[in-house]
């Protein structure tokens, strides 16, 4: 029966087709497209520029074209468009087209719903949506949506992408801007993309236009570093204009950013500071004798006391509180957390300063793209000497010197005086400074390994877990915890009892003492026991995919150490040891060494990751060491009886 | 699902009857102390305690007998960690057109006893249009370790009577838990407490209102166990409008009026116009020459649940027919329509059925309330099945899992002369049998003659019912990768580090979901199930069942285990012993572990065996389990047979040379 239908089906479909249930249109990119759900025909933005009254007026037109290519089309119903304060978004117009007896037949959209969007990681600021939803979208229909937007200040002129998660055909981009506007255009990653560019000049303005076409898709990947590492895409920016034929700099490079970001910050904590604030920075410096010390306990005040609470709304998204509110709120954002520690160390008259940062997800430098849009991110710089030190007291338990991990290598913008700015590095942090070392003594019971262990960490992987931690409220949920991320063997790993020395604290390194035993661990018989002392085999979560094709990233470099060392029950002597293994280049070291010494076996593995990406070409190259060390994890010792 | 709870409210029991002069509502006469002075007395480590908790519901008629509910809401926590102070430094209070906040103010008192009073102009508001929801919401100032909040709601709205809960325990220790209902005095409410909540109290020395009242001077926290249905277990209570004794009316909240309005809205006002439409649309799903009435009723199914489509937000158009069929849009109002109306014509029984998620809340078939009737299902009394009638990857016959093993009400259509109407039972709603959601899984091994540590492996992996149906039943909707994704892991369970050489998909459709296997053939190579002591081969025989759970002892179980659905596994592995080599620990593989019921019937089972012929080892292993809850008391064998398994999947064979 069911093959009869079936048949009957193809049979309508066949008979439909004759009839012409698709569109020439549809015909032609199915065939080029077949896997694809959706393609982007058009995409065009019109941006035009002018000086009215002195002022720059922006206003960008937007254009999409979409067809639809498999029966998912009814899952793309639900569009939504996203403006804030600075780009204000009017005109919305929507609809969907259905083919149907040889043409496209149109149905406009006719709800828009607005909605205010609170979303997780900032508590208030002024995104918002519009939302509506396309009527009987169908295998073949098309729609079309257009809407202007005005860019509200000059500085944030939006990028353009010329690649999408689906294939475009055709994309175009152009600004009309007054012959005195002086316009930089920056493009990242469009050397394969074959775009023609156009500059033409009509009576007072200058068109710039861009053209692109058939333009694959991106497809993004887990744990790949941020696509603007990868999509063609180009940011404009306004570098100056004319009003009366009078040069107005607007973003001439850093300079001209800095100059503007600086007025915003300029009347930051101009207020007396409270007393209690005084009185607080007192009481936590006056018994430190160093700069460095009070600098210290500012910080740690602040991490400790100041919750994370965003607020952006607006140029409010740029400009740090008073210290004083943030004070008797005890919560605030990266400004905030800036200016309250600016606050207090000019309190006990030490020179800090606001600093502009991009955190990892931003590729750019200030000198590729001076614009805002090279950062995302306010952190506080001390400088001693030459020696920065970056104090982001929006997390927990950093100790100083540490930068937070996603500013790593990013290039920190330092606000010196209304004339001056640094730009410095931050450093990327070695493995070593993240350690982990686990120290096991091992012994066998029947079948079953025991032993109790010790771990030490410090930096990066102390952190991890100290928030983690921050989540095991009660002592069993402390013990699975850790039986969980210390898991040595298999999940019959079971932790019995644990000891935690130095727990939260913020320089210290942070121990962990625990008893444990994996139950039936030990392989053969009476005679001859079998024991693979590869406890630890963490690195395999790092394997990539073989479909994965994008640079990967990690947050932080590390170093581990696992130690285990076996006695050899009485009775039974060593037939066989492993061979030690060794791998090392630049990027990555492992080393795993037996050694015996009278009744004890020692086995040391520890591993380098000193890397934050790994770039595609090296995927392979990386596999194949993890491959090495899981072949050597396949090793057990041989126990005899004697 | 507002316009259907709409719907199903009929307001005709209180007009003109009461011209009682009320008192004032009680929210007016009630605030927070002046001058707090809150102790807490525990020991450091403790996060967080519920220092107050009093919520007060009311209903008054206002307005010329118009009944309302002020619903007032007073928390006092105290917070003691930077979690803690992290996950409720933030309120967020939602309202609507017919949820009106009236009174929102909130403080944080220090550790020091100092007052921080949140200033009105703190508060912000947002809106959704979609949603028709708006918020208020703010952040506590000044918190430190040890502070207080504190913060008093009040809303006003549409009131609620028919079945409410309200959960007065948490994970949580919580002082002075409070709840008080008051209501006209010829309004008479019933409660039912539940999980070892006291009853309720009622205050007869108020005249002017009735007045029920419950409180608790510490209620101790109920420790939130994994697999727990934890919401359907803390303590709680649920209150309804029983009466009206000016009037008479009794049994408000009972079944009979949800009952007789369901049916009414379902398929009363039926156009012709509708009717020819929904003729046309029937046509285009291939029901028609479908010749039993599971087979039209997939065909149904599977046609809407492919082309009509469920967005958010809601309108009228999303649930009326003709608007549905036109746009390929309905929200679940629309969709329980549509399929009514659908069946109907096809002359197909049905009987909607009203639950609740059986995580949350457990349909009490001994008390009437309407939050026992929050999801819908079909039952098709000729087929004895069920239907999600909004969820896209379930399909008749498996219905969401966690909308079995509960009580539903069922509405069932009867005749009374010419006129039709629904009339509800409570039933069971029995959880799929376990034999139809399987996982038979065959491997066979074959060691590389010159290295044995690589091995060929040609696996066989069929399953049905709900470990198909997340595949099946949405295999249409994944892109390419996904899809791959989806095939590849129904063989690389067994490790990641396997390379597929070949694979042939059977039944990868949605059309198949029910009566075949999803199944893939394939061939893989590998060396991950074969490791070296010296000169002998470890076979890990058991990693080809795959990675499985092993449950640890801890505390004693309080709360019942609650799997999603009952389930069986066949496991068959086969291997040739290479040439001039040995195995003398076959014997591991033999595990057997099993748990019945008094009367003897197995609820739960790991089995494994294994057979020699030559030098060809067969092992077999077969696991089920016969039901979705799990007592405290059958928890550790339930324990053991999970660990069974556990252990099976670290044997591993000696191969040595002979």
């Amino acid at each position: 029966m069911i093959k009869k239908s079936s048949v009957l089906i193809v049979l309508i479909l066949a008979i439909i087709q004759v009839f012409g249930q698709f569109s020439e249109e549809y015909n032609q990119y199915k065939k080029l497209y077949p896997d694809d759900d959706k393609i982007r025909l058009v995409t065009e933005t019109n941006v035009l520029i002018e000086v009215v009254k002195g002022e720059l007026v922006i206003t960008s037109n937007y254009q999409e074209e979409d067809l639809y290519l498999n029966a998912k089309a009814n899952f793309y119903s639900e569009e939504s468009i996203s403006y804030s304060t600075f780009f204000e978004a009017s005109n919305l117009k929507a609809s969907s087209f259905l083919f149907e007896k040889g043409k496209y037949k149109e149905s406009k959209v006719k709800e828009f719903k607005h909605k205010d969007e609170l979303s997780g990681a900032v508590f208030y600021d002024d995104s918002k949506s519009i939302n509506f939803i396309y009527s009987n979208l169908k295998e073949g229909s098309k729609t079309k949506l257009s809407y202007d937007e005005k860019v509200n200040d000059p500085h944030f002129l939006s990028g353009f992408y010329f690649q999408d998660f689906y294939p475009v055909i055709k994309s175009v981009y152009s600004i009309t801007a007054n012959k005195n506007i002086e316009l930089t255009f920056k493009k990242f990653n469009t050397d394969t993309l074959n775009i023609e560019f156009t500059k033409q000049e009509k009576g007072n303005n200058i068109i710039y236009k861009w053209v692109t076409k058939n333009v694959g898709k991106y497809e993004s990947e887990s744990g790949s570093t941020n696509f603007r590492n990868e999509i063609g895409h180009m940011i404009p920016y306004i570098s100056s204009y004319k009003v009366n034929n009078e040069k107005v700099d607007l973003l001439t490079g850093v300079d001209g950013l800095y100059n503007w970001y600086y007025s915003l910050i300029k009347d930051v904590n101009k207020l007396t500071p409270d007393t209690a604030l005084v009185n607080l920075v007192h009481s936590l410096i006056d018994d430190k004798d160093t700069e460095l010390e009070k600098v210290k306990a500012i910080y740690y005040w602040a991490q400790k006391n100041v919750k994370y609470v965003a607020f952006e709304y607006a140029l409010g998204g740029f400009v740090p509180r008073n210290a004083n509110d943030i004070y008797s709120k005890k919560y605030g954002d990266c400004k905030d957390n800036s200016s309250i520690m600016q606050e207090m160390l000019a309190i006990a008259e030490i020179k800090t300063s606001l600093t502009w940062i991009g955190t990892r997800k931003i590729p750019y430098t200030y000198a590729e793209v001076p614009t805002p849009a090279s950062d995302n991110h306010m952190i506080l710089t001390y400088l001693d000497g030459d020696t920065p030190y970056f104090l982001d007291a929006t997390g927990r338990y950093y100790q100083f010197g540490l930068p937070s991990s996603f500013i790593q290598g990013k290039e920190a913008l330092i606000a010196i005086d209304s004339a001056n700015y640094l730009i410095k590095e931050v450093p990327v942090m070695t493995a070593a400074y993240n350690f982990l070392t686990d120290t096991v003594r091992l012994t066998i019971d029947q079948q079953n390994l025991n032993g109790n262990g010790r771990v030490i960490m410090n930096g990066y992987q102390k952190i991890d877990y100290y928030n983690f931690l921050e989540n095991q409220d009660t002592p069993e949920k402390i013990k699975g915890f850790y039986s969980r991320n210390f898991r040595k063997g298999n999940n019959k790993f079971l932790i019995t009892d644990y000891k935690e020395t130095n727990k939260y604290d913020y320089e210290k390194d942070f121990i962990v003492d625990y008893d444990f035993g994996i139950s039936n661990y030990i392989r053969g018989n009476e005679d001859e026991k079998y024991v693979n002392l590869n406890l630890s085999k963490y690195i395999s979560n790092y394997k990539i995919k073989d479909d994965q094709h994008l640079d990967k990233e990690f947050k932080y470099r590390n170093y581990s150490v696992y130690a285990n060392v076996l006695t050899i029950p009485e009775g039974y002597k060593v037939t066989y040891i492993p061979e030690n293994v060794s791998i090392e280049n630049e990027e990555y070291i492992a080393h795993i060494n037996y050694s015996q010494n009278g009744n004890k076996i020692t086995y040391v593995y520890d591993i380098t990751l000193n890397f934050l990406v790994i770039k595609k070409d090296k995927h392979e190259a990386f596999n194949s060491f993890i491959k090495k060390l899981e072949k050597a994890f396949k090793e057990s010792i041989v126990l005899k009886k004697e | 699902m507002m316009y259907l709870k709409k719907a199903f409210l009929i307001i005709a029991l209180f007009t003109g009857l009461m011209s009682y002069a009320q008192d004032e509502p009680f929210y007016k006469s009630y605030d927070w102390e002046a001058e707090p002075s809150y102790k807490i007395d525990v020991a450091d480590s403790v996060e967080i305690i519920t220092y107050k908790d009093k919520t007060v519901k009311e209903f008054i008629f206002i307005n010329d007998n118009e009944l309302t509910e002020y619903a007032l809401d007073h928390q006092i926590i105290w917070l003691n960690s930077d979690q803690e102070i992290e996950n409720n430094n933030k309120v967020y209070l939602p309202y609507s057109a017919s949820t009106e906040l009236i009174v929102n103010k909130a403080r944080v008192i220090t550790k020091e006893g100092k007052v921080i009073d949140l200033d009105e102009s703190k508060i912000l508001t947002a809106e959704d249009e979609e949603s028709k929801q708006q918020y208020k919401y703010f952040t506590f100032e000044g918190l430190e370790k040890g502070s207080f909040i504190e913060y008093i709601s009040v809303y006003k709205k549409y009131p609620n009577y028919k079945g409410r809960r309200f959960a007065l325990q948490s994970s949580h220790t919580k002082y002075n838990v409070e709840f008080d209902l008051f209501s006209p005095s010829n309004l008479i409410f019933e409660f039912k407490s539940y999980n070892g909540l006291d009853s309720i109290f009622r205050d007869t020395t108020m005249t002017e209102k009735a007045h029920w009242s419950i409180k608790v001077d510490t209620m101790i926290a109920l420790d939130n166990e994994s697999q727990a249905s934890y919401n359907a277990h803390r303590q709680f209570l649920i209150y309804k409008l029983d009466r009206n004794i000016t009037s008479g009316i009794y049994d408000i909240s009972s079944y009979g009026k949800n009952a007789e309005n369901a049916y009414a809205f379902l398929y009363n006002n039926t156009t012709k116009t509708e009717t020819k439409e929904l003729n046309k649309f029937i046509k285009l799903t291939g029901a028609k020459s479908a010749t039993t009435e599971t087979a039209k009723i997939r065909a149904i199914e599977d046609y809407v649940k492919k082309t009509i489509f469920m967005p958010d937000g809601s309108s009228n158009e999303l649930s009326d027919i003709s608007s549905i069929l036109k746009n390929n849009f309905a929200d679940e109002t629309g969709f329980l329509k549509l399929y009514a109306r659908i069946f109907k014509l096809l002359e197909i029984k049905t009987q909607l059925v009203m639950t609740c998620a059986r995580s949350s809340l457990k349909f009490d078939k001994e008390f009437e309330a309407n939050n026992f009737l929050t999801d819908y299902l079909f039952y098709f009394p000729g087929i004895k099945a069920f239907m999600s009638p909004t969820d896209i990857s379930s399909r008749v016959g498996y219905p969401p899992p966690g909308l079995t093993n509960n009580y539903g009400l069922f509405v069932k259509e009867v005749s009374l002369g010419e006129f039709n109407t629904g009339v509800g039972k409570i039933r069971f709603i029995k959880p799929v049998d376990y034999e139809k959601t399987y996982s038979d899984v065959i491997v066979d091994v074959v060691f590389d003659a010159d290295d044995i540590t690589k091995t060929a492996l040609s696996i066989d992996h069929a399953s049905g019912g709900y470990y198909a149906m997340y595949s099946q039943t949405i295999m249409h909707l994944l892109d390419e990768k996904t899809t791959k994704e989806v095939v590849d892991a129904q063989v690389k369970f067994l490790s990641e580090d396997i390379e597929i050489t070949n694979k042939t998909v059977f039944n990868d459709n949605a059309a198949a979901f029910g009566t075949k296997p999803f199944r893939v053939k394939a061939g893989a190579e590998t060396d991950v199930f074969v490791e070296k002591a010296g000169k002998k081969y470890l076979f890990k025989v058991g990693e080809l069942i795959g990675p499985q759970m092993e449950m640890y002892q801890k505390k004693k179980r309080v709360l019942p285990v609650e799997t999603e659905f009952t389930r069986i596994y066949h496991r068959t592995i086969t291997f040739t012993i290479p040439e001039g080599y040995q195995i003398n620990n076959l014997a591991d593989l033999n595990i057997e572990n099993e748990t019945a019921n008094d009367e003897g019937e197995t609820l739960f089972k790991f089995s494994s065996t294994y057979k020699m012929d030559g030098n060809k080892v067969t092992v077999t292993g077969i696991e089920f389990y016969t039901i979705v809850e799990i007592a405290p008391d059958l928890y550790e064998s339930y324990r053991k047979v999970i660990n069974s398994a556990a252990d099976f999947n670290k044997v591993t064979l000696i191969i040595e040379k002979k």
